[in-house]
């Protein structure tokens, strides 16, 4: 490795020159022996009895035209110092030290600005860096992308103490009273002299979790990736049973941001997403406890921060800004945050109201914010709105880039059960141009909704007029909320939209199994006609789907009276094929006997007063997540490469059956569908098939290079 | 004798002879019985030949060859006692291919029982199909024909829109002038066209007071087909002169100059547009030196 200082002096440089041969000893190799005693021992020790930290409260950034890089003290409120700088990744801060990479990995005195030392060596890419009052440690990444080398590089000061090369990659390495911490090969973890030329002094090994990060927080050394294990004795069981160990529940979150990015990347440029959406919280707890502060998981997304329950999947507020959130930081009782305008805000864990302010007087790209045990002097916040008003603001937004927050706002809304929010979710779903997450999370939040019914008359009784700019209405979803909570005097309204050129034929399907599950007598001829005059239709999907459901809609309503219909349009050859299937199955399950019960204990003696129908009403989505979760992880491999999620949409018999799996995108039908078919709902007291879609979502990957 | 009734009655009852029972209820197929009476007496009274007959059978195919066929022999023979047996089949649904071959069929056969079938498919579900059964609502003199196609200015379909302006123009379209024009308003360029086409110079007054700034893009293509017409009288034209210098936007002008380009030499209302073009420009290049 080459090390290039400018600041050193002649004397330092001749040092370092005799240093550098002793560094790549056999210590950090493969081979190291585990938890060996009496080092262990020590090394808990010595990171029991550090000293609390005393960093001064910064924000570091870049920003302003031309790009610069800045430190702003947060107590006195005014800005240190400002370097021009041409920057490839955010700025990390580390102790007395800010590194950047540039050309070179540069790093620079927190004090002042001025370069401490750079490290040149040809490709190599900063991984992260962590400081403990004067000493600080630096990890890198080099060589190929897919299988990098790391290296470590220990700082005394201002100026290199020593370097550790290694053949595989170390994630992020932390320091604290003179002993580093480093993770590598994702779940090894050694434990270097900082005063010893960086010897290797023990070394852990987990083994059933990764780990990328070495960090300091309350109560001592964590490391971890997806879950955070504390540095006390019982890590050297390396599980996480025995071991104090911390994980937050798994969740779908738009972005799928990881609770500590991948410790094996690179620090992402000033400018990636990355930074953007993220999850923020600072670890809490002693001993044997671990926790996150005012028990909050931020979800920073764009303009958005969602306070998580960490152990729930809940919403505890959600924080609304007008502009992108480039920096954030948990602290006491609230979270700090960097707005792109380049402003400096508290908002309170508790209420998630803006509660103090400042200015950084330029425009911000990327800020890391180290607040040390800074928290602004706050003025009473103003009563905070309910949550279902936080949820609706979030959810209203038109920035295309926030869809994945608008559609998790919407999912949360969804769960008010007030009449009002009905209204607002029909509001979402009816603006068709919105992102599709939005979309699809509004409509089927409507579909699901079982109050709110003068929303929904309200909402149908508009029709879709080029003429006067109107847009018809939800009406699929509409349907299915008319059926939920059983708005028989709607009938006639559905009706008019199933006639109406204006209604969407991809509305269709949602409108037939409304009317279906309405069960009216008086939609028996609209859906008749319907079905005749489309069963032969083909070229659009949409209109073959619908079809399919009037075959279903139809012998719900209309019982045995439909079979005559039915049977010809089973036979009939010009039919589209799955309108053919459609009227068979529908058929089917008109000429099904009537379920058995399970005869129970004295039922011979009591014939006279059979079971109660037990089944339930209809298919719900906690019975989608239970069938679901048996073969959630073969599904996500069925993901192609960059895709996030896919949606399942299933129909489902009344008996249970899945009758068809349609994929979208359909370029991973073929892998979903067989895992798809064999199962089975419970059966159910539904006439009719009814349609079912399930999003099959990535969850936070293991990296691939898990040994 | 017998053979030819039945097979009339069979055809004409198509919907339910096919196996197209109805759901709804007892009362459709005495409603189908009831409409397919007279074509069964008259069947029964005038029994067709044999080959005329055969088209009637073929539409009971499950062939799509054999179905196209029939529809070309009804269409070829004018066999107006089929039209009904044709609509039947129509709304017992067919593939996309035969329905079109139908619903021509319906229409080049003219007025007829087709109509009803007709208005019937304004709402079909594709949208070529509704603006077919638009044009064919003009040429089978559907008695509520124009109330259909006022409604169809508003389809979602731009395709669908115009054939019903077309049409209404080919009926007269007095009578839906206000529709057409705010259909034309609103960018439906072929209600622009029938309501330059055919407003008469009581209509083009009425035009005058909505010429401004804001709906000056919407009117222009009325405007100028009214002002193109020969037929209307000068003081018409020239009284859209007069409105357009009097707004007197750029837009208004740009107009006035596409007039004085695009009218006849001689004409007097060329003549109006390139003066009050003219007289602009000078006013404008007289006020700028006056700036200088």
């Amino acid at each position: 490795m080459i090390l290039r200082s400018l600041i050193l002096d002649a004397l330092v440089v001749v040092g370092l020159a005799a240093v550098l041969p002793a560094c790549g000893g056999p210590a950090f190799e493969p081979t190291f022996p585990e938890v060996a005693e009496p080092e262990f021992s020590k090394v808990l020790r010595a990171l029991r009895e550090a000293q609390p930290r005393q960093d001064r409260a910064v924000v570091v950034g870049i920003g302003g035209e031309p790009s610069k890089l800045f430190a702003w003290d947060l107590r006195e409120g005014r800005m240190l110092w400002e370097r021009p700088v041409s920057a490839a990744s955010a700025p990390v801060v580390a102790g007395n030290l800010i590194v950047t990479q540039e050309s070179d990995i540069v790093v620079r005195r927190l004090e002042d600005g001025e370069e401490a030392f750079s490290l040149d060596e040809e490709g190599a890419r900063l991984v992260g860096a962590d400081g403990d009052g004067r000493d600080a440690v630096i990890t890198l990444a080099h060589g190929p992308e897919q299988s990098p080398h790391g290296i470590v590089v220990g700082a005394r000061g201002t100026s290199v103490a020593w370097t550790r090369d290694l053949q595989l990659p170390v994630g992020v390495a932390a320091v604290s009273n003179g002993v580093v911490v480093v993770p590598w090969a994702t779940q090894r973890i050694s434990v270097l002299d900082m005063g010893r030329g960086g010897a290797e002094r023990t070394r852990v090994r987990l083994r059933d979790a990764v780990v990328g990060h070495a960090f300091v927080g309350a109560g001592g050394m964590y490391v971890g990736q997806h879950g955070l294990f504390r540095m006390t004795e019982s890590i050297e069981t390396g599980t996480r049973r025995e071991a104090v160990y911390y994980e937050p529940i798994a969740r779908p979150l738009p972005g799928q941001p990881p609770l500590l990015r991948d410790g094996y990347e690179p620090v992402p440029p000033p400018d990636s997403a990355r930074h953007r959406v993220r999850l923020e919280w600072r670890v809490t707890g002693e001993g044997n406890q671990i926790g996150l502060q005012d028990d909050n998981l931020y979800l920073v997304f764009y303009r958005y921060v969602f306070a998580l329950d960490p152990a729930a999947d809940e919403i505890r507020w959600v924080y609304t800004h007008s502009a992108d959130l480039v920096g954030a930081s948990v602290v006491s009782g609230g979270i700090l945050l960097v707005t792109e305008p380049g402003q400096v805000i508290y908002v309170s864990a508790a209420t998630g109201m803006k509660q103090w302010e400042a200015s950084l007087g330029m425009r911000v790209q990327n800020a890391a914010i180290r607040p040390g045990d800074f928290v602004p002097e706050v003025q009473d916040a103003a009563e905070a709105p309910p949550l279902s008003a936080q949820l609706w603001e979030a959810a209203s937004l038109t920035d295309a880039r926030l869809a994945g927050g608008r559609a998790l706002a919407t999912r949360f809304l969804a769960r008010s059960e007030e009449a009002d929010v009905t209204g607002q979710l029909v509001e979402l779903c009816a603006r068709r141009g919105d992102p599709e997450p939005v979309h699809i999370a509004a409509c089927g939040a409507v579909a699901e909704r079982t109050t709110g019914g003068d929303h929904v008359r309200d909402a149908l009784r508009v029709h879709g007029s080029f003429l006067q700019g109107i847009e018809p209405p939800p009406v699929g979803a509409l349907a299915k909320a008319a059926r939920n909570m059983e708005l028989r005097a709607l009938v006639p309204m559905l009706l008019e939209h199933l006639e109406d050129p204006s209604t969407p034929n991809a509305e269709l399907v949602g409108l037939m199994e409304g009317l279906g599950g309405l069960g009216h007598r008086s939609a028996a001829a609209p859906i008749e006609r319907f079905l005749r005059l489309y069963h032969a239709e083909a070229g659009d999907p949409a209109l073959v789907g619908a079809a399919v459901a009037a075959t279903h809609a139809l012998a719900a309503v209309a019982g045995r009276d439909a079979e005559p219909l039915l049977e010809r349009v089973a036979s009939d050859p010009l039919a589209q094929a799955p309108v053919r299937e459609g009227a068979r199955a529908a058929l089917a399950a008109l000429r099904a006997p009537p379920p058995q019960q399970p005869a129970a204990a004295g039922a011979a003696e009591a014939p006279s007063s059979p079971p109660a129908d037990t089944r339930p009403e209809r298919v719900t989505s906690a019975m989608t997540v239970q069938l679901f979760s048996g073969i959630d992880r073969q599904l996500q491999r069925c993901l192609p490469e960059g895709t996030d999620s896919v949606r399942v949409a299933m129909l489902v018999a009344p008996d249970g059956e899945i009758r068809r799996v349609m994929s979208m995108p359909d370029t991973v039908q073929a892998c979903i569908e067989p895992l798809v078919r064999p199962l089975r709902y419970p059966a159910t007291r539904l006439t009719a098939p009814t349609q079912v879609v399930h999003t099959v979502r990535r969850t936070p990957a293991t990296p691939s290079r898990h040994n | 004798m017998r053979a030819s009734v039945d097979r009339a009655l069979v055809v004409c009852a198509l919907g339910t002879a096919m196996g197209w029972g109805s759901a709804a209820g007892a009362q459709a197929p005495q409603q189908q019985a009831t409409t397919t009476a007279p074509v069964a007496t008259a069947a029964a009274a005038r029994p067709p030949s044999p080959a005329r007959a055969e088209p009637w059978r073929a539409l009971e195919s499950n062939d799509p060859e054999e179905i196209q066929g029939a529809i070309r022999a009804i269409q070829r023979d004018h066999n107006y006692r089929a039209i009904q047996a044709l609509g039947q089949r129509i709304e017992a649904g067919l593939p996309p291919r035969l329905l079109d071959a139908a619903v021509d069929a319906l229409i080049a056969m003219g007025r007829g029982p087709g109509a009803q079938v007709l208005v019937r498919l304004t709402r079909h579900r594709r949208a070529p199909v509704r603006a077919k059964a638009a044009a064919g609502l003009v040429a089978t003199r559907a008695p509520n024909a124009r109330r259909e196609l006022v409604r169809l200015l508003d389809d979602p379909s731009p395709v669908v829109r115009a054939a019903a302006a077309r049409a209404l123009g080919e009926l007269g379209a007095a009578a839906a002038f206000p529709e057409l024009l705010n259909a034309a308003q609103h960018g439906v360029p072929e209600a622009a066209t029938v309501v330059g086409a055919t407003a008469t110079s009581f209509q083009a007054a009425r035009l005058l007071p909505l010429i401004d700034e804001q709906r000056l893009d919407s009117l222009a293509p009325v405007l100028e087909a009214i002002v193109g017409r020969s037929d209307l009288p000068e003081r018409s034209r020239q009284a859209i002169v007069a409105r357009l210098v009097e707004v007197g936007s750029p837009g208004c002008y740009r107009l006035l100059q596409r007039f004085a380009s695009a009218l006849p030499e001689g004409d007097v209302v060329r003549q109006a547009a390139a003066a009050a073009v003219e007289q602009h420009t000078a006013a404008g290049a007289s006020s700028e030196g006056g700036g200088q």
